[in-house]
């Protein structure tokens, strides 16, 4: 009786360890940011977002790599990696965080979930805990992710000298999307 | 019964561990995930030039930079002279990115009346990840028109004898973010000199820095040691240039103030024609400044 207890622990435990269906992944998940000023817009893409998003649990883990922002403008770009995320020192920001209820997700079912997400973001080695509201769209094959807020630079220590200061707005508008496909 | 509640135990500790760690272990499942990657080194240098010589880093593709260059007289003319700023001596710039690894440029400076135009190719660039390497490795070739007129119009003159060439390879590392090393070794051919004294070859190594002192200044050095023999049986003694400068960076903008014994801003003119010695004080004061435009979206 006693051996039938402890190999179901057992079990248990290696189920839980090994467990590795209800995640869904991608690799190329796109972050934006926006910065709108009378005197100038500036907007990035990162079209190489790593994450991941367990299904049972709501757990989601996002990576992006700082050198993968796009700008229109190259020189703008070089700026943006050496003088504000300082990116050779702090080369990825992360979020890990969850689904505040992950159960209202069907993931059965092809439909549009609004959700609350909440977790710690790092950007620029400074961590907050964050908050955004966010939609779950569950399509033939994956999930689409998206979520839009606000960002603060001098939240996460990145300074704006005074000089350009009128041609960065105070808080950049962040769009993420991720089309996450099962593993 | 010992070992069983051993292994109760450890099924229970191994499941406390389990939940735990899982949002760091979720992270670094991810991280596994992740497709390997090839960094490039970005930003060895903040400037197409380091101060008068080139650097590793090319105008960036669709990118068009206005250089404006100044070197006054020499600092011990004295007060009569305000220092040597009330002579000037200019170089103008256009210089265009075609492709992030191919730029070109054209400039007219007030030495010898000169215009150049040159190119440049980025060969090797310093990486990590996937693809390593060490360095970066550029190549420069500029040609050189001197356009003063001819010294003795009674001579026979020929266009190619206002022609020099220079061939310049900027091998460059960038150590840390806040330190950048480059050498150059560089070859300057004219086509015509003044007298059978002067070698129409001259080979230098060049070796220039940044250091960073803050985000957006730093101290550039540069030197170039010439390899010539006697410099004194040349019919005009020329020395090694040495250049020191504070690079500042604004925005679009790049500004360098610079210390040298070279009045002349183009290779032909630093490697061929440096007459001034820092020990005898013929310092110039100069600054480049650099103006980059957006022209291709």
């Amino acid at each position: 009786m006693r051996s039938v207890i402890i190999l179901g622990l057992l079990v248990a435990t290696a189920t839980g360890v090994l467990q590795g269906q209800g995640k869904y992944l991608t690799n190329e998940g796109q972050i934006s940011f926006y910065s709108h000023t009378a005197i100038e817009d500036i907007k990035a893409d990162n079209m190489e977002v790593a994450s991941v998003l367990v299904a049972e649990s709501g757990e989601v883990a996002i990576i992006v790599k700082m050198t993968e922002f796009q700008f229109l403008k190259k020189t703008m770009q070089e700026h943006f990696n050496e003088n504000y995320v300082e990116s050779e020192q702090y080369p990825k920001a992360t979020f890990n965080g969850s689904i505040t209820d992950p159960s209202t997700v069907d993931y059965a079912t092809k439909n549009v979930y609004h959700v609350k997400v909440e977790g710690d973001m790092t950007i620029h080695g400074k961590t907050n805990r964050v908050s955004a509201d966010a939609t779950i769209e569950v399509i033939s094959g994956g999930i689409i992710a998206r979520t839009k807020f606000m960002l603060n630079p001098e939240d996460y220590d990145i300074k704006i000298p005074k000089v350009v200061r009128k041609n960065i707005s105070e808080k950049l508008e962040i769009t993420v999307e991720l089309t996450y496909q099962p593993i | 019964m010992r070992i069983y509640r051993l292994i109760i135990l450890l099924s229970f500790a191994l499941q406390g561990y389990h939940f735990s760690v899982a949002a760091q272990e979720l992270e670094s499942f991810l991280e596994d995930q992740m497709k390997e990657t090839t960094d490039f080194t970005s930003a060895t240098f903040k400037s197409t030039r380091i101060l008068n010589g080139h650097s590793n880093e090319l105008t960036k593709e669709g990118q068009l930079d206005f250089r404006i260059s100044h070197r006054f007289g020499r600092i011990n003319e004295g007060a009569y002279e305000f220092f040597g700023l009330d002579q000037a001596h200019i170089h103008l710039g256009l210089e265009y990115g075609i492709k992030d690894w191919v730029m070109v440029g054209i400039g007219r400076g007030t030495f010898e009346k000169t215009v150049d135009v040159f190119t440049k190719f980025s060969l090797l660039r310093q990486s990590t990840g996937v693809r390593n390497m060490p360095v970066s490795v550029t190549f420069m070739s500029g040609i050189y028109v001197n356009g003063l007129r001819w010294s003795d119009p009674e001579r026979e003159n020929y266009f190619r004898h206002r022609l020099s060439f220079v061939q310049q390879l900027m091998v460059t590392r960038k150590f840390s973010p806040g330190f950048s090393l480059q050498l150059t070794p560089s070859y300057l051919h004219r086509n015509f000199v003044e007298t059978a004294a002067d070698p129409n070859d001259i080979f230098a190594l060049g070796a220039g820095s940044r250091l960073k002192l803050g985000k957006r200044v730093s101290l550039n050095a540069e030197y170039f040691y010439l390899f010539i023999p006697d410099v004194e049986t040349l019919s005009t003694p020329i020395y090694n240039p040495l250049s020191l400068g504070i690079d500042i960076e604004t925005g679009g903008h790049v500004f360098q103030i610079i210390l040298t014994n070279s009045v002349g801003m183009t290779e032909n003119a630093f490697l061929g024609h440096t007459t001034g010695r820092w020990l005898d004080g013929d310092i110039h004061i100069g600054f480049n400044i650099s103006r980059v435009f957006q022209i291709k979206k």
